[in-house]
């Protein structure tokens, strides 16, 4: 060692080096974990790339839109042209995605349809609320502008964040991601959100995160044949056992499971967890839950979050949550946007489920917001034809944006071509929640559907024929409890007992033969007037 | 000529104390006025940039290291030999750091004998020998012996005409005429064997020493462990093409970071035959066993200076001068370089495996180096194949990472290099390097296949 030479200059300069070393790689580091987690080194080049690539055409097109904007605004109070929809939010939709792909060859959304979506709902005027302003109205508490949402993300993957957050900055949006703190706390992951990542996301001040339980998004075998099925709303096959959980097993593991999940992110992140996504979308999917599992899950879920949110079932309820819903004060819908949708379809679905008011006349456009339950419809040259499908034996459709109305009159001019039965629909909430006026040859029933059971409350038989030929005029009349079905102008059948949970409710068309494909009906014209 | 070169190379105060010693003025310290330090020039402020940049690789090496430290585990092996050559060389760096600026002693001036043996070398031998005479050096105190060995050209007679103009300022001027040639080492023992003198250095035909190398040599022997010292060797026809820039790169790296960190241990593992030093006393002791060496059976013909340096550091220490410069020919031909490369390759793996065996005896550190390097070198055919081949033809991963992690550590060198030595075509020299690292990585395994055929030991 007699060739080495120690100075002290030297030392101290090595010593100086190797320290600003260790801060930097340190400091960079630490970022790095924070922004990216253990995400692999490709993807954050990628991410950093695109996102810088991004964020500057994100600018151009928002400064263009707000441009146009204002533009609007300037017309719009020159020509003082009514606009239908201008008031305080009734009820609100919430959309839900779950990864943006970048430009892969997948059938998942792609990043330039995504932000097609977003830029046409902000050109729109829709503006994103945070999960504490969407609970505060629903609570009753808080008014929104009519074209709010509340944007959120499901499984809590990478891709649903890093390409997601310079959109979200320059819309000025907000977003809920739920996380899955079974692959997000304490594990390392390349396609999860780590923890450190979501601290970063939570600091930005564009997020909030929601449970997406512990294990529950796992399928499970429900039975000794390899059957898997989604264990929140199944009972799960026990092994060791040779069985199927008791229902009393099934309510103590999902409580366990959706109470864990809230601590562990709770514990973790240091923020209230006051809301839960079902995984798969499971509650709104009936085919393959348990009918009787999933009042135990609801009332779970209940117990633990104030709000949950289920994928909405097309056709069979309205799009929006309405407010004043009190039968389902904590479960809320979800729409799931099509990967393929364009910015504008997306936007033309949001606008017809919004709140319509009264006097509302129809049929206006094809797109004014008639969802379709069964059954065939056809929007042609002002008129509406609703027909059973080639082996089917009726049709149902329904007004979406109608679920608030309370007392109204709702007047169908009609033609029933084969002269078969149909039903009008008032105080509609969901196909399992309404009643109705059904108009038949030789009877008319007043009937409703609580939960699924349908019960004739009132009716008249034998006077008819009650279906007349050629166009008619028929009438349903809701008034608090009391409901009326009339024919042209005469009423035929009143009832005083309609069930309580009625209160508010939507209107509808039913056509109905037990003849195979024969049911049709033809509305002229829709119209409901305020009582 | 030289002047002219050192205005191009060396900074303002390198050549002042060359002038200095030149004209015999015994210089050791030169300080620079004191003015000149606060005023930032231009240069310094590029020097301080490319610095920046320096650091600013290191930093990326190490992000990188730090970031992908997880994947370690995927493949112990591979994430194993990605962090020890990362270490290794940045080690290197850092040692070379810490090389020791031998101060000159005046009191000490042992006396000296070049050694030149030389085969077909008409063209420079002359001037190799002449230059001895213009040593900033007493010129009583030194002795040449040019050994003829049996050229077929007019080497003989240049050398004869050579040591007649020497003889009216050196005393003794031996030139030896073999008519049948014998090989370098035989030569090299020759020289031993008439020498007379103290040092004994050996200066490769094709070399030319400035006038200040021997003194930067000689220095060192005021310490009785050492026995071998190597000159510092740049590559004389730089300017000739893209290879003898790449390869002026090599040499200066190999010899600024690489020798200057096994110098610091006094365990340098090769002195290089173009310009080195060594006690004759310690050599008087080993020529005859290494001019008979053998390995595997074969006569050992080739690799002559690193199996010297071999036989001396068992017992003594060799060091590295970074102020004795001199200059050597390289080969400006692909063809000519790629069988030079291979011929010290088959070499690299004789010598190493002989001084493995007593290596461990050495300072700890040096001999973890040793053994890592061994390591290290050995692997890096099997790394490469990895990453080149079987990756992108398996799992149709390509080698991205690998191939810009090697042209890091490449631009690393460049810029150490780019920073000391100047601008010229650095950039265009890292990445022939770099290209020439991927392709000649492969003669390893086949030099190791043919470490017992000699018929490329011939020069």
């Amino acid at each position: 060692m007699n060739f080495i030479q120690l100075s002290n200059k030297k030392i101290l300069f090595t010593v100086s080096i190797a320290l600003v070393m260790f801060v930097l790689i340190y400091a960079t580091f630490s970022n790095k974990q924070a922004y990216y987690g253990y995400s692999p080194m490709t993807d954050i080049f990628a991410w950093i790339a695109s996102n810088t690539f991004y964020s500057t055409i994100y600018k151009v097109r928002a400064q263009n839109i707000s441009n146009e904007a204002a533009a609007l605004v300037f017309k719009s109070n020159n020509i003082s042209d009514s606009n239908e929809h201008t008031g305080n939010a009734i009820a609100l939709p919430v959309l839900v995605y779950h990864t943006v792909e970048n430009g892969s060859e997948s059938l998942n959304l792609q990043r330039d349809a995504f932000e097609d979506q977003l830029f046409a709902l902000k050109k729109a005027g829709w503006e994103t609320i945070t999960l504490k302003e969407f609970q505060a109205f629903m609570r009753g508490t808080m008014t929104l502008p009519e074209r709010s949402f509340l944007l959120t993300f499901d499984d809590g993957t990478k891709n649903s964040y890093h390409p997601v957050t310079p959109l979200l900055r320059v819309l000025d949006y907000t977003g809920v991601s739920f996380i899955l703190p079974k692959h997000s706390i304490g594990t390392e992951s390349h396609y999860y959100l780590s923890d450190h990542e979501i601290d970063t996301m939570l600091e930005s001040g564009i997020w909030e995160i929601g449970s997406h339980g512990m294990d529950v998004h796992e399928y499970q075998p429900t039975d000794s044949k390899d059957t898997y099925e989604a264990p929140l709303v199944n009972y799960i096959w026990l092994e060791n056992e040779g069985r199927t959980e008791t229902r009393e097993e099934y309510l103590e593991r999902i409580n366990m499971d959706l109470l864990s999940a809230r601590e562990a992110l709770e514990d973790r992140f240091d923020v209230v967890v006051s809301s839960f996504a079902y995984p798969f979308g499971e509650y709104g999917r009936p085919t393959d839950s348990n009918q009787n599992a999933i009042p135990g899950a609801v009332m779970v879920a209940e117990r633990i979050y104030e709000t949950s949110f289920y994928q909405w079932r097309r056709g069979g309820e309205f799009s929006f949550n309405y407010q004043k819903d009190e039968s389902r004060s904590h479960l809320y819908k979800r729409i799931e946007p099509d990967a393929q949708w364009s910015g504008e379809e997306l936007v033309q679905r949001l606008e017809s489920g919004l709140a319509k008011t009264l006097p509302y006349e129809s049929p206006r456009r094809d797109d004014e917001g008639w969802l379709r339950n069964w059954g065939k419809v056809s929007f042609a040259n002002s008129v509406i034809t609703l027909k059973a499908e080639d082996f089917g034996t009726g049709g149902t459709i329904f007004l979406d944006g109608s679920g608030h109305w309370e007392n109204y009159t709702v007047t169908a001019r009609l033609q029933s071509p084969t002269n078969t039965g149909f039903s009008l629909l008032a105080r509609f909430k969901d196909d399992n929640n309404l009643a109705m006026c059904n108009f038949n040859r030789d009877f008319v029933h007043i009937e409703q559907t609580i939960s699924g059971k349908q019960r004739v409350i009132e009716g008249v038989r034998g006077a008819g024929p009650y279906v007349p030929q050629g166009t008619f005029e028929a009438q349903a009349v809701v008034n608090g409890r009391t409901i009326s079905c009339a024919i042209n102008g005469e009423v035929l059948v009143t009832s005083r007992f309609l069930d309580p949970q009625l209160s508010v409710g939507g209107v509808g068309i039913k056509t109905w033969s037990p003849e195979i494909g024969l049911a049709s009906v033809i509305i002229e014209k829709f119209t409901i007037e305020k009582n | 000529m030289n002047i002219q070169n050192l205005f191009k190379t060396k900074n303002f105060t390198q050549v002042y104390q060359m002038n200095k010693l030149w004209n015999g003025d015994v210089i050791t310290t030169i300080k620079e006025p004191k003015h000149k330090k606060n005023k930032a020039n231009i240069n310094d402020i590029k020097t301080g940039g490319i610095w920046l940049a320096f650091f600013i690789i290191i930093y990326f090496i190490l992000f990188i290291k730090v970031l992908t430290f997880e994947t370690v585990f995927n493949n112990a092996f591979f994430g194993f030999y990605s962090i020890l050559i990362t270490v290794y060389i940045l080690s290197r760096f850092l040692l070379a750091y810490f090389h020791k600026e031998t101060p000159y002693d005046p009191s000490y001036e042992p006396t000296v004998t070049f050694v030149v043996p030389a085969k077909n070398e008409e063209d420079n031998i002359a001037e190799t020998i002449r230059r001895f005479g213009n040593v900033n050096y007493p010129l009583d105190k030194i002795e040449v012996v040019a050994i003829n060995d049996g050229s077929t050209d007019g080497t003989y007679t240049e050398m004869v005409k050579v040591a007649n103009e020497l003889r009216s300022k050196i005393k003794t001027v031996k030139v030896i005429n073999w008519k049948v040639n014998k090989g370098k080492r035989h030569g090299m023992a020759e020289g031993v064997k008439q020498a007379s003198h103290d040092i004994i250095i050996f200066i490769d035909s094709d070399s030319f020493i400035e006038p200040n190398c021997v003194r930067h040599l000689v220095k060192y022997f005021a310490s009785d462990s050492v026995g071998a010292v190597s000159g510092h060797t740049d590559v004389y026809n730089r300017e000739t093409n893209l290879l003898t820039q790449m390869q002026a790169l090599r040499y200066y790296i190999a010899f600024k970071i690489y020798k200057s960190a096994e110098s610091v241990f006094g365990s340098v593992t090769c002195c290089p035959g173009c310009c080195s030093a060594y006690r004759r006393k310690y050599l008087v002791e080993i020529v005859d066993e290494w001019l008979v060496q053998r390995f595997l059976g074969a006569e050992c013909t080739f690799g002559d200076d690193r199996s010297l340096t071999n036989y001396i550091i068992r017992n003594y220490d060799a060091v590295y001068s970074h102020e004795a410069l001199a200059y050597t020919v390289v080969p400006d031909n692909f063809k000519v370089y790629v069988r030079q490369q291979f011929r010290w390759k088959k070499s690299w793996i004789r010598e190493t495996l002989i001084a493995s065996v007593f290596m461990w005896r050495r300072h700890p550190l040096a001999a973890a180096s040793y053994y890592l390097y061994i390591f290290l070198a050995l692997t890096s055919p099997i790394v490469f194949f990895r990453a080149i081949a079987w990756y992108p033809a398996v799992h149709q991963v390509w080698p991205v990472i690998y191939l810009f992690g090697l042209f890091l550590m490449l631009l690393l060198h460049g810029l150490y290099y780019r920073a000391k030595v100047g601008p010229r075509a650095w950039a265009l020299a890292v990445f022939s390097f770099w290209f020439n690292s991927v392709i000649l990585i492969w003669q390893l395994p086949w030099a190791a296949i043919n470490i017992r055929d000699s018929r490329w030991g011939t020069r």
